[in-house]
């Protein structure tokens, strides 16, 4: 059954959505200018951003990047999840203090904090790929943990003990039992860390180097010296790839999960 | 030479306390093999803590569990070749009701074929052949408890737990379901340790019954003898056996006077600890007219009609007499109900009296 819905609804939707439909618009433009609504529609800054060798290398750099943070991510996400869902008030209490901090430090500071730590340890003009992947991890490990444990709270505790009395070791009662069951959820938190990776621009801004710009990194230097919409070509792909991964995250049931409430 | 046989379960002095309270005190108990006992008390009096205890699944802080003769105490639950049915069935989401049944025997490696064949018998006991290729959330509340059922038997375990399996479901489902687990635990020969607040279920279903209070138990035997002959005056009350009402020693040694001002002296002496209090059954009460002949052990007084409650066999009445509490009568007879508010006479019968042993 659909509702209609409210006008508020609408209205939010709407002034969220028109920048992103305004710089797609200008994607298209067959100019070589910036202009809304486009004049035209080409695909000349499309073919014009792919054929760029640096844009493939900051694209490539980026899915690279945001691979590595959703592997590291959830590895260290998970058990820390299921420490808060399943352990003592005080593993709870412990874990969720250790991993909530880098939620509430501004983002820039974490990336110059990195930056200075790695400067000291490994010489001044060293941070690259390794220092992005930690900023990230860092700030995505209690975003994926919100996924997490909204999901797999819905779960009880029950389930894996009757796998037990059933025969069940405890590894065997995970993987068989509580995996699948937690499989929407650790799917909605890989997406959710990779989006957040793949978009995220004030630690990579402190963390990058030349030759070593993720890609939203790499089109904000391009902007300062040229005004083309090859940018805005740039921009439709984060903005296509942001869509795809929302949609399978609302598929999987994620959203709810990410707004704080567990599928049930 | 005859050995006295091994019993097949045995506590052992199990305890068990929590840092926040509860628990259970050092608990021993002998099962034979292909009995029920039942463990019947009212939420936080340690049952499912025994429970957890016999499963495995929490580990006592003394005494010890054999189950089959061998030690299990520290063993892990998965190795103890035990079931359990849960209150809240337990039932994996994403398998189906096969597979669900099927889980044990997959973990114990059981071949595909014997796994089929094993699966659909117990399907068939448990009367759910059709629906093997459902899901646990399209099935209702009995369907599931059936599959969980299944589930838990189909392995053949050495020690059946049930931890209150039938307080989700509607009374009609209960009554049939305790039916069809009586049946199929007396077939198959399983030897069980049931949990249970409900006297009903605890009088059908066990061979042996322990009454437990706040972390200890309070009296055990067989359901018809703890019915028929409680001997504390909280298995009385938690059976609703009668009322109870308080005595205190009489005018001469052996006798009891009773809340009623009746003396009364119970042919069996007291033991060690004085009786603190007699219940009286519903049927030991009874509405009689005022020319009817009393007889010897028996006590009449006047009474205000308090309550009539309607049962399938008959009315049960509250009534009140001055400066006593209410007794609780039944009759089967229902040609000439009496009202509330109605004043008669009824007639104590003190020789069918159960004294009780207080505190």
């Amino acid at each position: 059954m659909r509702r209609t819905p409210s006008w508020f609804a609408l209205t939010v939707s709407v002034v969220l959505l028109v920048p992103l439909v305004v710089v797609v618009g200008m994607a298209f433009n067959p100019g070589a200018y910036s202009v809304f609504p486009p004049q035209g529609l080409s695909t000349r800054w499309f073919e014009a951003a792919w054929s760029n060798p640096s844009f493939r290398r900051a694209l490539g750099l980026s899915v690279q990047i945001a691979g590595i943070t959703v592997v590291v991510g959830l590895a260290l996400a998970l058990p820390a999840a299921l420490a808060v869902v399943r352990g003592a008030p005080r593993v709870r209490r412990a874990v969720q203090a250790m991993t909530f901090g880098p939620l509430v430090v501004p983002e820039v500071l974490l990336g110059l904090g990195i930056l200075i730590l790695v400067n000291r340890v490994a010489g001044v003009g060293n941070a690259g790929v390794w220092s992005i992947v930690v900023g990230h991890v860092l700030v995505g490990i209690p975003l994926a943990m919100q996924v997490l444990i909204a999901g797999l709270s819905g779960m009880s505790p029950q389930l894996e003990r009757a796998a037990w009395t059933l025969g069940a070791s405890r590894m065997q009662a995970f993987v068989r039992v509580t995996l699948p069951l937690a499989a929407p959820a650790i799917a909605s938190a890989a997406l959710f860390l990779f989006i957040f990776s793949f978009d995220n621009v004030s630690m990579s801004l402190f963390l990058s180097r030349p030759g070593s710009t993720p890609l939203p990194i790499y089109m904000y230097q391009y902007i300062q010296y040229r005004a083309d919409p090859t940018v805005a070509a740039m921009s439709t792909l984060l903005i296509v790839v942001g869509l795809v991964a929302a949609l399978l995250v609302g598929r999987l049931g994620g959203l709810t999960q990410i707004a704080g409430r567990s599928k049930k | 030479m005859t050995e006295t046989p091994v019993p097949y379960l045995r506590l052992s002095g199990v305890a068990k306390t929590y840092p926040g309270g509860g628990g259970v005190r050092a608990t021993s108990v002998d099962l034979d093999e292909g009995e029920m006992l039942v463990l019947l008390g009212p939420s936080g009096c340690g049952k499912t803590t025994l429970l957890n205890m016999v499963a495995g699944l929490l580990e006592p802080d003394q005494g010890s569990v054999l189950i089959g003769g061998k030690d299990l105490t520290r063993v892990p639950t998965h190795q103890r070749n035990i079931s359990m049915v849960f209150q809240t069935w337990a039932l994996f989401p994403s398998m189906t009701v096969a597979q669900n049944v099927a889980f044990g025997l997959k973990m114990r490696r059981v071949p595909k074929a014997e796994q089929r064949v094993r699966v659909a018998e117990a399907l068939r006991v448990v009367r759910l052949e059709h629906l093997a290729d459902r899901r646990p959330a399209q099935l209702s509340g009995g369907q599931q408890q059936r599959v969980a059922l299944a589930r838990a038997i189909v392995t053949r375990p050495r020690v059946l737990l049930l931890d209150e399996p039938l307080s989700s479901l509607d009374h009609q489902i209960r009554v049939e379901l305790r039916r069809e687990l009586r049946r199929l635990q007396r077939e198959l020969g399983l030897t069980g340790v049931y949990v249970t607040h409900d006297h009903a279920e605890a009088l059908a279903l066990g061979d042996r019954i322990l009454v437990m209070r706040t972390g200890e138990v309070v009296e055990g035997g067989e359901p018809r003898e703890v019915f028929a002959r409680p001997r504390h005056r909280y298995t009385a009350e938690f059976l609703s056996v009668g009322t109870v009402l308080d005595a205190e020693a009489g005018s001469v040694p052996g006798s009891y006077r009773t809340a009623l001002g009746v003396e009364v002296t119970p042919a069996e002496p007291a033991g060690e600890q004085p009786y603190g209090a007699f219940c009286l059954r519903p049927t030991s009460i009874r509405p009689v007219g005022e020319w009817e002949p009393g007889s010897p052990g028996r006590s009449r007084h006047t009474a205000t009609v308090v309550s009539v409650e309607y049962e399938p066999a008959g009315i049960s009445y509250g009534v009140q007499i001055e400066g006593a509490p209410v007794l609780y009568l039944f009759t089967s007879r229902t040609d000439t109900p009496t009202a509330l508010g109605d004043r008669i006479v009824v007639e104590c019968d003190w020789t069918e009296a159960i004294p009780l042993v207080a505190a």
